[in-house]
């Protein structure tokens, strides 16, 4: 192939390629976000960039492995922390223009990723893309996965569109029973108290989580509320950490590994002098953001007393 | 000369978009093979076999389709079906 592949050709074949790969691997998937949500009639269509499903958790070694066996190499930072728990592995191919983004987990539903995942697949539905029939999450679990989405980042504007875009198609097409289904779901999956703001607007029931929490509504308040990124999660994690390691997190925050650093361009390893000067931008950055970060941090921890 | 035989249809294993001046296909029984590209008259037998056809028919609807005589599209027509088979994105029962 001599003409490289557009991005609005590649998101829906990978789609596919995803589902292919899946089922040579025999892991369970489900399609999420992106032109799914657009078919399901959550938001109005819009070029994605990015590939994005949700697996068993049980098989998600399983399917990064089939990735990577037919090119998809993975590309995540692991070394940098996030204020939830890590709950996607991004991979990248060199013929093609987006990302994949395996997702074992999804922030905000915050029972069990294994039961959740038991939920989502017993309501699974089918959706026509690339001439394939896709296995995808279902519009009532599906709107909880894009408002959950969209409520992390509450603060920001877009997002805010986002969501209300989100309640006037849910309050305008659904009937009684779905948004009575998407409380349920809510509370089957731990996402009851995330998706208080969508419930509350949709003027449905909170009700009580039927699942153990998994992940606490602690970190996944601090990840909705706070309003700035850069550093906060470093220090977030810090506090996380026993008092024995973090001087090795502390050294590895400031001066990460080269081969970490290589991901900012992976054609394009930084070396000698170029990556000196990147570690000092870094680090300057770091520094200017600091203030800010430990204010965040300092407003965040009030607000949970 | 003989009239062309057997079934042609899109390999049961592909999946495909349309672009805007292509089509792109993407052989998902060899997920290390490079997509496939398909343009002008390849893309518009591509469409033409949305439903399983006939090879003596497909030449029919490619002859009408580019107002030409069958005779004439006819040697092109089973050439490019010769080539898709081998690119594994159709599939032919004689």
């Amino acid at each position: 192939m001599t003409t490289p592949l557009q991005l609005a050709e590649a998101v829906p074949l990978g789609y596919a390629v995803l589902a292919q790969v899946a089922d040579d691997v025999g892991v369970r998937m489900l399609a999420i976000k992106g032109p799914i949500l657009a078919m399901q009639g959550l938001r109005h269509p819009r070029q994605s960039a990015d590939i994005d499903v949700l697996v068993d958790p049980a098989g998600f070694t399983r399917l990064t492995e089939g990735l990577e066996r037919v090119g998809w190499v993975d590309l995540g930072d692991y070394a940098v922390p996030g204020l939830v728990p890590r709950h996607a592995i991004n991979h990248r191919h060199p013929s093609w223009p987006c990302a994949v983004d395996v997702h074992h987990w999804f922030p905000g539903f915050l029972a069990d990723p294994a039961s959740s995942f038991e939920v989502f697949w017993s309501r699974r539905t089918a959706v026509r893309v690339a001439g394939r029939d896709i296995l995808a999450l279902d519009a009532v679990a599906h709107a909880a996965l894009a408002a959950l989405h969209y409520l992390r980042d509450e603060g920001r504007a877009l997002r805010a569109a986002d969501i209300d875009a989100l309640v006037r198609v849910i309050d305008t097409t659904w009937d009684a029973s779905q948004k009575a289904d998407l409380a349920k779901l809510a509370a089957a999956t731990g996402a009851s108290e995330p998706l208080r703001p969508l419930l509350t607007r949709l003027n449905l029931e909170v009700l009580p989580e039927t699942q153990p929490l998994a992940v606490s509504l602690e970190e996944w308040r601090m990840r909705s509320e706070a309003s700035v990124t850069e550093v906060l999660p470093w220090l977030v994690e810090l506090g996380r950490l026993p008092w024995r390691r973090r001087p090795g997190f502390l050294r590895g925050a400031l001066w990460p590994a080269t081969e970490t650093l290589h991901w900012v361009d992976p054609s394009h390893p930084l070396r000698g002098r170029e990556l000196a000067a990147f570690r000092w931008q870094r680090m300057r950055r770091a520094i200017q953001a600091l203030p800010a970060a430990m204010v965040e941090q300092r407003r965040l921890r009030k607000r949970r007393k | 000369m003989t009239r062309p035989s057997g079934v042609v249809s899109r390999h049961k294993n592909v999946a495909w978009v349309e672009g805007e001046s292509r089509i792109v296909v993407v052989r998902l029984h060899d997920l290390a093979a490079p997509p496939v590209l398909l343009a002008g008259s390849a893309a518009e037998i591509w469409r033409l076999l949305a439903d399983t056809r006939d090879t003596h028919e497909l030449v029919q609807l490619v002859a009408h389709y580019y107002d030409a005589d069958p005779g004439v599209v006819e040697e092109d027509v089973l050439a490019w079906l010769d080539g898709a088979q081998r690119l594994g994105i159709i599939s032919r029962l004689e």
